[in-house]
């Protein structure tokens, strides 16, 4: 169980200016659950990720995983990032990318070999394991990520962004391949967005965060049916009410 | 006509054609006595002055020497400029205790350095191996700093985030990723290796390319001492030229991605 208590971050570029970017936030995701952050943009969302990825420390307040204290990346977690042509490294292939994620770990190299195709095939990519990143689209790429992320075997993947630079046909393709791989591996998902129509399709429950100082305005359950289907979900009235009012949240 | 100019210059043929065009002009006005025939003979007189040369094997030992003076000292300075650059980059407090030293060092001429060469090192091969190192570990420096302090901040939060060590960070992600960086400060100190090593070898040494031009220049000697000066920059060529097929090998990825984020 990943708990947040009370988190707040203040950016100090000089003594004069303070940023208050987070301000006392909490939170909880249980295992096996879906959980959205959105808000407007500049506010803490990733920030706020970044804390409880253990790659920035909170100026107060704490994240807990299973009631131990991250302060550093932990090995049930990984992040994915938006930006994958940054994240993935052009002087690696597909599958030494992938690879990368069990370079810390202690198997023998056919195992990793048999971990590393696994993820690709199940992000469909088998057949470009050779291939470089830049030979790739930015879907594919993401892909090629996710594969990573999932190479990795941890529990909780930490999501910030990573469909915001994809186009809008891929990038339903990715939200429901995602999908399949959370029911598929029964993972925590933990997925930062500013597009609410994406938190709200694929979350239980959506954390609706304010402008700096961001506070968190409210927690929303989402009660659709699973599987969720693009048209069908996206249709539902109940979809539309929860999308509209967390719209005028964020607006107002 | 349209047609003919804009071939120009694709083709590798009319890169041939210019120097053909070049050497043949230099004939013709050698010998119409319109340049002085003594200070810049005929091209031809030249080439058979090179054919001589190597026969004799004299040239063929000059090189040798050059060649070997350029790589040991390239080698010494790039090896240094990679380190002291590695150091800076990744440690930005090792710079910032080194940078005044080094901004004051660094745009002094390597020949004025020759002077002080000759009293602790003597007129020998050392000289020469210790000025083109110390000129040619600049750019080495200045480069592979530069490349591993500007580490994308994104490929060190992702090696990070698997939980990777330092030590597994520095090999897996800072050096590779500044390959590009340091194979530029590589190919640019070459260059410079060669340059300095012909100005040693003419001030202080009695072999060496450098030396041949000079003695040939003040005993006039000239078609030899022509020969000797295209000997150097076929040399330069050369060597330029087997830098850049091992360094497309290694860089093969950063091409691919260049041109694909055009």
């Amino acid at each position: 169980m990943l708990s947040i208590s009370n988190i707040s971050k203040e950016y100090t570029q000089n003594p004069k200016k303070r940023v208050l970017a987070l301000k006392e936030v909490s939170f909880v995701v249980k295992e096996g659950d879906f959980v959205s952050i959105v808000g407007p943009s500049g506010c803490g969302k990733t920030t706020l990720l970044m804390c409880v990825a253990g790659l920035i420390a909170p100026s107060d307040g704490r994240a807990l995983l299973n009631g131990k204290v991250i302060n550093k990346p932990p090995k049930e977690m990984v992040l994915i990032f938006q930006n994958y042509t940054n994240s993935l490294f052009p002087w690696r292939t597909v599958l030494g990318n992938v690879l990368f994620a069990l370079e810390n770990k202690d198997m023998p190299k056919t195992r990793k070999m048999e971990i590393a195709e696994k993820s690709l095939m199940s992000v469909g990519l088998h057949d470009f394991i050779s291939h470089y990143p830049w030979q790739l689209s930015g879907g594919m790429q993401q892909r090629v990520a996710m594969a990573r992320g999932l190479a990795y075997g941890s529990e909780i993947i930490l999501m910030d962004e990573p469909f915001a630079s994809v186009d809008a046909q891929t990038r339903t393709d990715l939200e429901d391949l995602l999908l399949a791989l959370w029911e598929r591996y029964s993972k925590t998902i933990l997925f930062v967005t500013h597009d609410i129509d994406e938190a709200v399709y694929l979350s239980n429950r959506v954390i609706v965060l304010s402008r700096r100082p961001s506070v968190i305005l409210e927690t929303i359950s989402v009660n659709l049916e699973r599987p969720r289907n693009q048209l069908q979900t996206k249709g539902d009235t109940r979809f539309i009410t929860l999308r509209n009012r967390i719209y005028n949240m964020i607006k107002s | 006509m349209n047609n003919v100019l804009k071939n120009i210059g694709k083709s590798k043929i009319s890169g041939f054609v210019l120097i053909m065009l070049f050497l043949g002009l230099w004939e013709i006005l050698s010998r119409l006595g319109r340049v002085d025939f003594h200070y810049l003979p005929p091209i031809s007189i030249i080439a058979n002055s090179l054919y001589e040369l190597i026969g004799s094997l004299e040239i063929i030992r000059h090189i040798l020497i050059s060649l070997r003076r350029v790589v040991m000292g390239y080698l010494l300075g790039a090896s240094v400029g990679y380190l002291v650059g590695f150091l800076c980059g990744y440690i930005s407090r090792i710079y910032s205790f080194l940078e005044l030293t080094l901004e004051y060092l660094r745009p002094m001429p390597s020949i004025a350095l020759i002077p002080i060469g000759i009293l602790f090192l003597g007129m020998g091969d050392t000289l020469n191996v210790f000025i083109i190192g110390w000129a040619c570990s600049w750019p080495v420096f200045i480069n592979t700093m530069d490349g591993v302090s500007s580490t994308d901040h994104i490929f060190l939060n992702t090696a990070r985030t698997f939980g990777l060590n330092q030590w597994s960070i520095v090999k897996k992600v800072i050096i590779p990723s500044s390959v590009p960086y340091v194979f530029t400060g590589l190919r640019v100190g070459l260059g410079i290796a060669v340059a300095v090593d012909v100005i040693t070898e003419m001030v202080v040494s009695s072999s060496g390319l450098g030396f041949f031009i000079i003695t040939t220049s003040l005993s006039f000697r000239i078609p030899e001492m022509y020969a000797g000066i295209v000997t150097i920059g076929l040399f330069g060529y050369i060597l330029n030229k087997s830098f850049l097929l091992i360094s497309r090998r290694a860089l093969r990825w950063q091409r691919g991605f260049l041109s694909a984020e055009k």
